[in-house]
């Protein structure tokens, strides 16, 4: 399967459509970069294994030619929206013979960066909603909805495919990320700063690990994936030591007994969402690169097949 | 923002409250684009809706609808057949909306044989965008404003629950 790279325009004099003819520019919005170009990679070379052989499974048909979905595609801090794009865009070609289809939904607590998504899917000739939100923290949660899926109650969240390029790299004195909050329109140099604060920290992840950001998305995923459902992120790799030093420090003070399906490429997670320990997820190795001074990965994080 | 997303937001983050959902939709400006009738798509979208919330945004959004906010999406300026696009799919809306009333709060038994219920259905969750206006959460009256289509549904520090 080939997932493009969307067309994207870095020029900031584009209005939003033709009834609109704001020209927004502030703050700025984080520009595609190789971590962009690697979680594209990663889509390229995992995600059609991963509808066939997961997200197939929620539409348990007769017919085994029948195709899987519709799914709920959600990108957090989607910036620029090249994730969103190339996904969407997968969905209507390349993916179109083994999926119906796709709804994708693209959120970013920087105004501009919503803006810029429907831009750059617009450029692509792609629709999907942008939501100025934090993480998933606007997303009805699957006990509180009436969903008609039969006499089961949803257990699941409704997300299908998650994407998130977080802010991963960590202040030198562990500064805490950027605090998304509401801009007040009436208070401007209240505003500024904030508008400010929000350019200036897009790249921190959060603590002395830079991992504060992706832990609490990690929280949320947790009870908003779908039973087959992943979750791909990208992490630098004090990032990834960070999640494992942690679980293993969490397994230590539970001393339990239990067997964990860690290996060289992954570990199991056992401490997020409301319910960890019946749910626990697999973080897997997909793809790395090295970029200079970096060493990015990417992981699917996701719930074991096998699990009950 | 199309119904389809609507279906999925909540208000739970916000402190005291227990539900958050669905948000109430008052909308100012709506847009109605062309959206390709894809069948297969929406049968399976429908069981994975929360079908009462998508038929009370419906309501909603024709309720608060005046038709002079109507903004159509022209795809070729150029032709000459613009204006007149651009009144069909007025008049088109004001027919699908406006008397859009069989859209019963319970869903119909054999939806997925019923070409036209599924048009209808299709054409309320993928083609009506609210453009301008506001979500409302149940419980506390707090209003999300949506600008050029984007909701803000952030929160300030000291509603964070």
């Amino acid at each position: 399967m080939i997932i493009n790279t969307p067309a994207y325009t870095v020029s900031d004099n584009i209005p939003l459509d033709e009834n609109n003819e704001e020209f927004i520019t502030a703050p700025a919005v984080y520009e595609p970069s190789e971590d962009t170009f690697l979680m594209l990679d990663v889509l390229e070379l995992d995600l059609e294994q991963v509808i066939s052989t997961r997200l197939s499974k929620t539409n348990k048909v007769v017919d085994s030619t029948a195709k899987c979905g519709p799914l709920l595609v959600v990108e957090l801090g989607s910036g620029f929206g090249i994730l969103t794009a190339a996904i969407s865009k997968a969905f209507s070609d390349t993916l179109s013979s083994i999926a119906v289809g796709a709804h994708c939904i693209a959120i970013d607590m920087n105004p501009t960066a919503c803006r810029k998504t429907i831009m750059t899917c617009k450029l692509n000739d792609v629709e999907v909603d942008a939501i100025r939100g934090d993480l998933l923290t606007w997303m009805r949660h699957p006990e509180t909805s009436n969903v008609n899926n039969g006499s089961n109650k949803e257990v699941y969240g409704p997300i299908d495919i998650l994407l998130f390029n977080p802010p991963y790299v960590r202040g030198p004195e562990g500064e805490q990320a950027p605090t998304p909050t509401v801009i007040d329109a009436k208070d401007k140099e209240a505003n500024d700063r904030k508008l400010a604060s929000i350019e200036d920290g897009a790249w921190l992840g959060g603590g002395p690990d830079g991992v504060d950001v992706l832990k609490r998305a990690l929280h949320q995923a947790a009870d908003l994936l779908s039973e087959y459902g992943v979750f791909y992120a990208l992490m630098i790799d004090y990032n990834y030591n960070a999640l494992v030093r942690d679980e293993m420090q969490a397994r230590r003070d539970r001393t339990d007994q239990n067997i964990y399906h860690d290996d060289l490429n992954s570990v199991e997670l056992t401490t997020f969402g409301s319910s960890p320990a019946n749910r626990p997820l697999i973080c897997t190795h997909i793809l790395s690169r090295k970029v200079p001074g970096e060493n990015l990965s990417v992981y699917r994080i996701y719930r074991p097949i096998d699990f009950n | 923002m199309k119904l389809l997303t609507h279906n999925l937001l909540s208000s739970k983050c916000l402190k005291g409250v227990k539900v958050g959902y669905p948000l109430r939709i008052v909308a100012k400006d709506v847009k109605i684009s062309e959206s390709e009738f894809n069948k297969e798509f929406v049968k399976k979208i429908i069981p994975k809706l929360d079908w009462k919330v998508f038929v009370n945004a419906a309501v909603q959004v024709r309720s608060t609808y005046d038709c002079t906010n109507v903004v159509t999406q022209e795809f070729n300026l150029y032709q000459s057949t613009t204006i007149l696009t651009g009144f069909t799919k007025c008049l088109f809306f004001l027919f699908q909306i406006g008397h859009g009333n069989d859209l019963s709060d319970e869903l119909i038994d054999d939806y997925e044989d019923d070409e036209e219920y599924l048009k209808k259905v299709h054409h309320l969750l993928m083609e009506v965008e609210i453009i301008n206006g506001e979500l409302i959460c149940p419980e506390t009256e707090r209003v999300f404003p949506i600008s050029s289509g984007i909701p803000n549904l952030l929160l300030n520090e000291n509603e964070v629950s």
